[in-house]
């Protein structure tokens, strides 16, 4: 199902749909939300980028993580390579910074499946049940932090917590999802 | 102290979590799965046993999740006899786990056996040691998804045809689960077990309703433990997936239902004689007989043994609806045996469909010969679970039968001895078509790609043996814990007194 | 309201046995997803309808004002949908699975796992 005036609207959303989603994560602690909810509309997006474009397509595009390096001078020190690739690396997480390197080679290429993904959520809402344990509290008690941030408000495990059951969420529905469009 | 405390009932859980996490995070590597999957099993085993132990010495055990007070936040407990299921059931998972090293194909294990198998452990964990009616829900639908999981990995038509029966089945039952903690909410307006058997004995103008929530929880937790009118979509299912799976929910899921009927029936809603009773002692005697006669009547190894899981519920749902403390005491060692003994049974079937290519009778024979430690690991299972002196079935069912003719249920304790002849007989068709008799010679080509015998399956068999031999030659402690147990359910204010009384 | 409630939870349980009684693959999903929403609907009618305001404290007060709404059936019926959620998506996964594999989807036909003699190995 190939349209293009979802396509264009899609791209559009995208961001929006992201944002709102981060919105109804962090109200979720004292008004209605959180990671659950968050995690769902999360997925939306994803779920219209596999409708029109199809599973494979979006794993494509939106999944595949390409790892590029510096081509290697001649006469170079291992040593010296590796410093070079490192600073290349870190300013690659600069999000608009985009170098059209005529000498960078692609090193691997790999797909981020969502059962990468699953594990983290797990392994987050995991730690924050454990943390108040080692403070003298029971299982799972909220443990708030003293100071608090700006837009966020107070942090504590419960908003660990639901961020683990947000990506945890958002993983297993996109699985059911890439695993329904296949066929 | 209180972090020793916490964790004591927590690791049950938390142990098969975590490692369910690890495998995850290593899903390609199959060989690290497999070591984190049997650390994990010991681990849990070993917690267990200390939960265990600590709950003998020091009586109910129990936590509030987040630290909320006891009627309104999630509350875990420890009595005797959740915590002997629990052994039992980490037991027969650590052979299973060992046992699937050198039997489960490769496939399989790349879809995620570890992992979920883990899951459905801390699900089994979690309903054994919850005191919340809605979270006991939650946690059996996390060990069902698991089951639903590991029944269709692989995915070969049988499978999948078994799968659709039991996944329809178990979603209804889920709905009925449901409804009836619905109700109970609607009248009771408390989720935690011991608020809402406080309160039932003071609505006795809603005793009506209590007995309708009751009928709720029979059907769907019925359905889940295999029942009598419920029980078609076990033999349906249970036989098609691999050893190495059909093995652990053979051994572990139906019990589970049972411990879920036996805690609600002795601590909400009390076994009355007339309504409850009658229905209870009907369905009891029913699924012995269909069970026994179905598992008479199938050629196929595996087949038996799922008829026979449903004849021994029959065993288990007798002692509850007799309900004396001996009844009770009578059923929590049958269940416990019951996981050890059919698990052990399976993992044997599994060893010789190995080395002989197939299940049916037909194709099979001569195993004895072949393979004597094997024949000898059959044979004393299979007593134990006939119920022959000294083995450990023998002790259950005695006890079953004592405390039905000592308190005048003639008929179901009579039924109930019936039921254990013809397990000797369909017992002895397996002994007489696998392991006595000689291997047919016009077997299909296709069955004849043998694969060569590991010696180390006998392993898992062998700590389970010993295990089983432990609880029918020393029957002594062991029937003093369940005594124990059972005087625990019986007087149900000590269980609600721990939780209620607690601060 | 309370009555209309009854009917509705009524009606969705009579719909949904009748789809899985069917004997089409498709209205078995269709009943499965039926009967869960209606079980849900039981919970939200028994645990008593109040039409005023939702349980949610206000900022600058100690307790929620009466009347509320009771919300322990809401969050259960949430865990519970989460939770069907989770079982309707692989019932669905496995249909289509078993659809594709025995090529049939008359129910009727799947059968073989009853037979005595059924087991090819």
């Amino acid at each position: 199902m190939k349209t293009i005036i979802l396509a264009a609207a899609l791209r559009l959303f995208f961001p929006l749909f992201i944002f709102f989603s981060f919105y109804i994560l962090i109200r979720g602690h004292n008004h209605p939300g959180g990671g659950f909810i968050g995690g769902l509309i999360l997925v939306i997006p994803f779920i219209f980028h596999v409708l029109i474009h199809g599973a494979k397509e979006t794993q494509e595009k939106l999944f595949l993580k390409r790892v590029y390096s510096l081509r290697r001078k001649e006469q170079e020190s291992d040593l010296g390579y590796s410093i070079r690739n490192i600073g290349y690396r870190l300013r690659g997480l600069i999000p608009w910074y985009s170098r059209q390197d005529k000498d960078r080679v692609l090193v691997k290429q790999y797909v981020i499946e969502p059962l990468h993904i699953i594990p983290v959520g797990l392994s987050l809402s995991l730690i924050a049940g454990i943390l108040p344990l080692f403070l003298g509290e029971a299982f799972l008690t909220g443990v708030w932090a003293k100071a608090a941030l700006p837009l966020i408000g107070k942090i504590g495990t419960t908003l660990l917590f639901d961020i683990g059951v947000y990506i945890l969420v958002s993983a297993v529905v996109l699985k059911i999802t890439m695993e329904m469009s296949k066929s | 102290m209180q972090l020793q405390d916490n964790l004591l009932l927590l690791l049950p859980m938390l142990v098969p979590f975590i490692g369910a996490v690890l495998c995850i995070f290593c899903w390609r590597a199959i060989v690290i799965q497999k070591i984190i999957a049997l650390l994990t099993q010991i681990g849990l085993t070993g917690c267990s046993i200390w939960l265990l132990q600590h709950v003998v010495q020091q009586g109910i055990a129990t936590i509030q999740i987040g630290g909320w007070p006891a009627p309104f936040g999630i509350t875990i407990i420890a009595d005797l006899f959740s915590c002997l299921l629990l052994t039992a059931g980490a037991l027969a998972g650590l052979a299973v786990i060992i046992y699937s090293f050198y039997d489960l194909d490769k496939p399989r294990i790349r879809f995620g056996y570890y992992p979920v198998v883990m899951i459905m452990q801390m699900g089994i964990g979690g309903t054994l040691l919850t005191g919340d009616l809605f979270n006991l829900y939650v946690w059996f639908e996390i060990l069902l998804i698991c089951a639903f999981v590991l029944i269709t990995i692989g995915g070969t038509k049988q499978q999948l045809e078994g799968a659709l029966k039991y996944v329809t089945i178990n979603l209804i039952a889920s709905g009925l689960l449901l409804v009836g903690i619905g109700t109970i909410y609607g009248m009771v307006g408390s989720l935690n077990m011991a608020q809402i058997a406080v309160q039932a004995q003071n609505l006795p103008h809603m005793q009506g309703l209590f007995v309708v929530a009751s009928m709720f929880f029979i059907v769907s937790v019925g359905i889940k433990a295999a029942v009598f009118p419920l029980f078609f979509w076990l033999p349906a299912s249970y036989h098609t997936p691999p050893i190495a799976i059909s093995a652990i929910i053979a051994g572990l899921l139906t019990k589970v239902g049972l411990y879920v009927l036996v805690r609600l029936f002795t601590l909400i809603f009390k076994v009355e004689p007339g309504f409850t009773t009658d229905v209870l002692l009907v369905m009891a005697g029913l699924t012995m007989v269909v069970g026994v006669l179905g598992a008479a009547s199938q050629n196929d190894y595996r087949k038996v043994l799922s008829f026979s899981i449903v004849s021994q519920i029959g065993y288990m749902l007798m002692g509850l609806a007799i309900f004396t403390p001996l009844a009770i005491a009578g059923s929590v060692y049958f269940i416990m045996h019951n996981m050890l003994v059919k698990t052990n049974l399976f993992l044997v079937g599994g060893a010789v469909a190995q080395e002989q290519g197939s299940f049916n009778f037909r194709y099979l024979g001569g195993v004895y010969k072949k393979r004597p430690l094997l024949a000898i690991i059959f044979f004393i299972s299979a007593m134990s679970l006939a119920g022959i002196p000294p083995f450990s079935g023998f002790w259950g069912k005695f006890m079953l039968a004592k405390a039905g003719f000592e308190s005048g249920f003639y008929t179901i304790a009579g039924i109930s001895l019936g039921a254990g002849v013809i397990t000797i007989i369909y017992l002895t068709k397996i002994w007489n078509q696998v392991f006595l008799k000689d291997k047919s010679k016009d077997i299909p080509v296709n069955l004849l790609h043998k694969q060569p015998f590991k010696k180390m399956l006998q392993l898992p068999m062998l700590l389970l043996l010993t295990v089983i031999l432990a609880l029918g030659i020393f029957a002594e402690p062991f029937i003093h814990l369940t005594m124990q147990a059972a005087e625990e359910l019986l007087h149900s204010e000590i269980y609600i007194n721990a939780v209620l009384k607690e601060n | 309201m309370d009555l209309i409630f009854t009917i509705a939870v009524g009606l969705l349980f009579a719909a949904s046995l009748y789809m899985i009684l069917h004997r089409h693959l498709f209205k078995l999903i269709v009943g499965l997803m039926v009967f869960g929403l209606a079980s849900n609907l039981y919970v939200f009618a028994i645990g008593r309808l109040t039409r005023e305001q939702s349980a949610i404290i206000p900022g600058d007060a100690d307790v929620a004002f009466e009347p509320f709404a009771d919300p322990v059936p809401q969050a259960l019926i949430l865990t519970a949908i989460v939770i069907g959620f989770g079982l309707q998506a692989f019932a669905i996964v496995l249909v289509k699975r078993l659809y594709q594999v025995s090529d049939s989807e008359d129910i009727d036909e799947l059968k073989n796992t009853d037979k005595i003699d059924s087991t090819e190995k």
